[in-house]
């Protein structure tokens, strides 16, 4: 088994090789003797796998107590990210109330429901427009930083709009502007100051440009705002919230939400 | 039930059969495999914003695979090792009590041989084989370029071939 081509013979009859490069693949194995044994012996322990050593699958007390330890885990913010401190805390006194429901019975429950009516109203207030800049610029920055910008690649409208249904409860604008300059690239999910947000990416020259759309929480926006060099144009239309982000100059940045914004009229 | 997790367990529910059959190879004991997959499935729970539409079954996996590398690390674990005496039924067609002897027998050994295989060759082999998942998710599993799983699982199978069918013709002779 030392033939060159072994791993392209073994691409081949592992279905990952399409078109010409299976074709190649197929006429190298029917004249190399080491690829042809070695292929025969993948196909005979590929049945034997399937035949004597099947799936194990997930018994049905596994399944319950993974659903109680998510339900457990959805009252705790994620320790990864940074909430702040009365939040934690908050989070923390919720999850010793439900304990001492648990122990204490029904008279417990109330302090329970009340706190976390509390949590609820506290996590949908709306974020002020500082941090509302602050956080448009933090998730455009951080999208870079991680080099994972964009989740669905497309040039095409058609398929970076259907992208985004189903993922989230909003649905952006997406149009190509590829004509004036802005050529739409993808688009992603993000978080908007604790907020689902749909990202619609678009490139101009060298720069990126994030159109944030987020569903309205009756918050004053910034209108506009630069942030360690990034600017942002922010802007309301019908239930939306919009943020254009980018490095690149304020003008350009207000020309690009203009085209946007032409197409909302 | 918040949104959030309903969400999630839409989406990843679906796959806690292969978390748990990744992590009862992986670990090769029952009881680990509980523990692990449910330490999986919170982890994904904390941080599946992060999937952002990208396949949900190898980004699962990988978090599995990830826990199964903790779980080992940990000194004083609980361990039975099973090396594959445990295994699912086998649904069997043979009628005589013998040739039914004869394959459960063959599971056995199936099953122990796949247990040893070293970890790094076991597994691609499983994604492979049993998750039938392509080069390129094994890949994001393992956080390994293409090539090294295609090395890898071509290792295994030659490693797992000279074990099982070697064995066997020596059976026969």
């Amino acid at each position: 088994m030392t033939c060159a081509e072994l791993l392209h013979s073994q691409a081949f009859i592992d279905g990952e090789l399409t078109g010409a490069e299976a074709d190649a693949a197929e006429r190298h194995i029917a004249g190399c003797a080491d690829c042809q044994a070695f292929c025969e012996a993948v196909a005979a322990l590929s049945d034997d796998i399937h035949n004597y050593a099947p799936r194990y699958t997930a018994p049905e007390r596994l399944k319950l107590r993974v659903l109680e330890a998510i339900a457990a885990a959805d009252v705790t913010p994620p320790p990864s990210r940074r909430a702040p401190t009365w939040r934690r805390t908050l989070g923390q006194a919720v999850q010793t109330a439900r304990s001492r429901a648990f122990l204490g019975g029904f008279g417990g429950g109330v302090g329970l429901s009340g706190l976390a009516a509390a949590l609820v109203v506290l996590a949908v207030l709306p974020a002020p427009p500082d941090t509302l800049a602050d956080g448009v610029v933090r998730a455009h920055t951080e999208a870079l930083m991680s080099g994972k910008t964009i989740a669905v690649v497309s040039s095409d409208h058609h398929t970076v709009k259907p992208w985004f249904a189903g993922k989230i409860d909003v649905s952006p604008p997406v149009h190509d502007f590829a004509a004036e300059g802005f050529k739409l690239t993808g688009g992603r999910l993000d978080r908007v100051a604790g907020a689902p947000a749909a990202v619609v990416v678009y490139q101009h020259g060298l720069h990126e440009i994030d159109l944030f759309v987020w569903a309205d929480r009756h918050q004053t926006l910034p209108g506009s705002a630069t942030r360690r060099g990034y600017n942002a144009v922010y802007w309301k239309h019908q239930d939306l919230d919009y943020a254009a982000v980018s490095d690149m100059q304020a003008s350009e940045l207000a020309t690009f939400a203009n085209l946007v914004r032409t197409t909302q009229e | 039930m918040t949104d959030r997790r309903r969400q999630f367990e839409a989406l990843a529910l679906p796959h806690l059969d292969a978390a748990y059959n990744l992590a009862r190879w992986l670990s090769r004991s029952p009881t680990d495999a509980d523990d692990i997959v449910q330490d999986a499935m919170v982890r994904a729970f904390r941080s599946f914003e992060q999937v952002r539409g990208e396949d949900v079954r190898p980004w699962l996996m990988r978090i599995v695979r990830n826990c199964c590398h903790d779980w080992a690390a940990r000194p004083h674990r609980r361990r039975d090792v099973a090396l594959g005496a445990h295994g699912p039924e086998l649904v069997s067609e043979e009628p005589d009590a013998e040739a039914q002897a004869i394959r459960a027998s063959e599971a056995r050994r199936l099953r122990a041989t796949i247990a040893i295989l070293p970890d790094e060759f076991r597994d691609v082999l499983i994604l492979r084989e049993m998750e039938d998942l392509s080069y390129r998710e094994i890949a994001e599993v393992i956080q390994a370029p293409i090539g090294t799983v295609m090395s890898r699982l071509a290792r295994a199978r030659a490693l797992l071939k000279d074990k099982w069918i070697a064995e066997e013709n020596r059976d026969l002779r």
